[in-house]
């Protein structure tokens, strides 16, 4: 199937200028990141603070600029196109904000916020754009009485709901949702999760979400890229990344899920050290500094990705050289780097 | 504060008695806190989990004495034995930083920016130890250490801003068990931190708890944490606790309509998608509750008996509910339908 987005090899550096010393740094947020989407897929990135997940939202979105690297839609490459271009992308592909308290404009309505896209791309006849704000309204679960109201009297759901009625209004093909439950309370969280899983299955809409928690992947994922530092360090269909981890990363994540199970406590040490820094990540592999298993190599060679599966990859040195000793993993040299 | 306040031989911590906080606001009075009996012995991690606004926080600020004069309180906190109503002002500021402390969810805003963090830790044992300021830096700096800071002498004197969220947190726990408390509160300890960094964090607790022999009250809405850290769980709804039991029963077997839909909004394995429980409608407004059960208009298995407020009782050793339909506590109840017949899906 021909990916609906593709990004290759991207790479967002953001310098910093010390007034004082009048040096510049660089903070490398994306390191290389290939990845691609199918129509209709739902696929995670998931990552610590510092991964650059948000950075790869903004990047995707149009909204951050890439320092490198492209951004394909349907075969078209939105990276170097011209303003059009991004528009007509970015009709494509709409965002879901983290915090509906703070992306939605206090002083318009509910109707009027749903209703922008729409008057941003003359689409219609106002009576078209009023018809549909109804439409997108009953969409998301919310009720007509909603559209005249503002946003500090909805709860956090409600807003959310209405922050994915804006989203919905061009039809997009894709949906960028960054964080989109973590300012939720965890009742609220499910009926956003299962609408977000209900307008992919319904609508085929396909959604890239960004997310720290892997309990919310494992529902409403097909497949899940794991980010440290700027890099993509596995990906793999959901039930096969928690079934079968291979970088010793994504094992050291999944078991610091605190499951609400207390027969599944977590193990004393599940990771040492914090995240170095994106001003200056460590050599080789970034993540040998915290890594139980490295060998020598790790500090000095960046692992290249191996493939171990049916689209499933990860790049790591140890778990390449243990998948060569077990033949029923053959090696393939996929490189998308 | 140590000849106010010592530990009794029962080991009995914290006992909270029918604890309510009011606010009045303008013309409305909000009840905030109902009816909140509670106790904590030492060694013990117990956890507060609901929602937002179902007085958790207030239940903490109202425990250490942090709410302002707006707030009324009423019912008894005893620590250690001791009514804390009872004592003077500056007692209770005594006792607040010694005897019992409290850590909170952001450790930015608990640090002050402009001094050093092993500062703040010495500042603490300070104002409640006669040490000289020699004495105060090497325990501060050995608290640092005890709590997983490398080279804490060197980093004495960084700000805090000089620190990654983790480390921060780390001070924070570190100045809250500077003089050795009896209760340590903890509200939201790591919910503004990564997964891993959180796991650290929760093992820290933990560990502290085991040398030290404190009891914890852990404030919190992620059931996963409770799981990991709580040795009992208060569930509190709409500012009533609804259901108290050691973790094990409340997660294998949880007795109120409320705790059930909770857990089962809860992300897990094995679900079909788009299939996560939700609780239908809203939370009540606390200045005008319902005036039986608060879950009731929310509830699945509401019945005529639910217009008058359920009384929290033991259903087990251990194990205690304020449900109507709960059939150990209310024998006649007939438990017929299941709350897994509530609505399901999204409104998608």
């Amino acid at each position: 199937m021909t990916p609906l987005l593709e990004v290759r090899d991207l790479v967002k550096e953001f310098p910093i200028r010390h007034s004082l010393r009048g040096t510049a740094t660089v903070v490398h947020a994306l390191d290389g990141v290939s990845l691609s989407i199918a129509p209709g897929e739902a696929v995670a990135v998931v990552g610590e603070s510092g991964s650059g997940k948000t950075t790869l939202a903004r990047c995707i979105l149009g909204l951050t600029p890439p320092t490198g690297g492209a951004i394909v839609l349907d075969g078209v490459e939105v990276t170097r196109g011209d303003g059009r271009a991004l528009r007509a992308f970015r009709r494509q592909v709409q965002p879901v904000f983290q915090d509906p308290y703070a992306s939605l404009d206090p002083r318009w309505s509910v109707a009027r916020t749903v209703r922008e896209p729409l008057d941003a791309y003359a689409i219609g006849s106002v009576a078209d754009r009023e018809a549909r704000v109804g439409t997108l309204l009953d969409l998301v679960g919310l009720t007509a009485r909603m559209a005249p109201r503002r946003p500090h009297e909805l709860s956090g759901g409600q807003r959310q709901r209405v922050g994915i009625a804006a989203a919905l209004a061009l039809e997009p093909r894709l949906i960028v949702a960054d964080e989109p439950t973590s300012a939720l309370d965890v009742s609220v969280q499910a009926q956003i999760l299962n609408l977000l899983a209900g307008l992919q299955r319904e609508l085929g809409i396909a959604i890239l979400l960004i997310t720290h928690n892997l309990a919310v992947v494992e529902h409403i994922c097909d497949r899940a890229l794991v980010m440290y530092l700027g890099r993509l360090v596995e990906e793999a269909p959901v039930p096969t990344l928690f079934a079968d981890p291979r970088h010793p990363y994504t094992s050291a994540l999944m078991a610091a899920i605190p499951y609400p199970d207390p027969s599944r406590r977590l193990p004393q040490t599940v990771l040492r050290g914090e995240v170095p820094s994106p001003i200056d990540p460590p050599p080789g592999c970034h993540f040998h500094t915290r890594c139980p298993v490295a060998i020598d190599i790790c500090a000095v060679q960046r692992p290249a990705t191996t493939q171990f599966g049916p689209a499933h990859r990860a790049a790591c040195h140890v778990a390449a050289v243990a998948a060569q000793s077990t033949p029923s993993f053959a090696q393939v040299p996929s490189v998308p780097q | 504060m140590r000849a106010l306040l010592a530990t009794p031989a029962t080991g009995r911590v914290l006992d909270v008695q029918r604890l309510g906080v009011r606010f009045e606001v303008q013309d409305d009075v909000v009840s905030a806190v109902s009816n909140v009996s509670l106790t904590i012995d030492a060694g013990e991690i117990v956890g507060v989990v609901g929602e937002s606004g179902c007085g958790k926080s207030t239940l903490a600020m109202a425990i250490m004495g942090l709410l302002g004069s707006t707030a009324h309180i009423t019912g008894r906190v005893e620590l250690l034995g001791r009514d804390l109503a009872g004592l003077t002002v500056e007692e209770r500021r005594q006792v607040r930083g010694d005897r019992m402390s409290m850590i909170f969810q952001d450790p930015l805003t608990s640090l002050d920016p402009a001094f050093g963090v092993g500062d703040q830790v010495a500042e603490t044992i300070r104002a409640h130890r006669t040490v000289t300021p020699a004495e105060a830096r090497a325990r501060a700096i050995g608290l640092l250490e005890s709590v997983g800071i490398p080279a804490a002498a060197t980093r004495y004197s960084d700000p805090p801003h000089r620190l990654s969220g983790g480390m921060r947190q780390r001070v924070v726990i570190a100045t809250a068990l500077a003089n050795d408390p009896a209760l340590l509160i903890a509200d939201e300890p790591s919910t503004a931190l990564d997964v891993t960094i959180q796991a650290q964090l929760l093992s820290l607790l933990r560990d502290q708890r085991d040398a030290r022999g404190m009891a914890i009250l852990l404030i919190t809405h992620d059931l996963g944490v409770v799981a990991q850290l709580c040795d009992r769980v208060a569930v509190m709804y709409a500012g009533q606790l609804v259901e108290t039991a050691t973790v094990e029963q409340v997660f294998r077997a949880p007795r109120h309509p409320y705790t059930q839909a909770l857990l089962a909004a809860q992300p897990s394995a094995g679900l079909a998608r788009g299939s996560l429980r939700v609780i239908g409608g809203q939370v009540p407004d606390l200045s005008d509750p319902p005036p039986g059960c608060r879950f009731a208009p929310r509830c699945p298995l509401v019945r005529p008996e639910c217009d008058s407020p359920p009384e929290l009782l033991a259903a087990q050793p251990g194990h205690s509910v304020a449900c109507w339909a709960d059939p150990a506590t209310h024998p006649g109840a007939a438990a017929t339908a299941s709350s897994t017949g509530a609505p399901r899906g999204a409104a998608a």
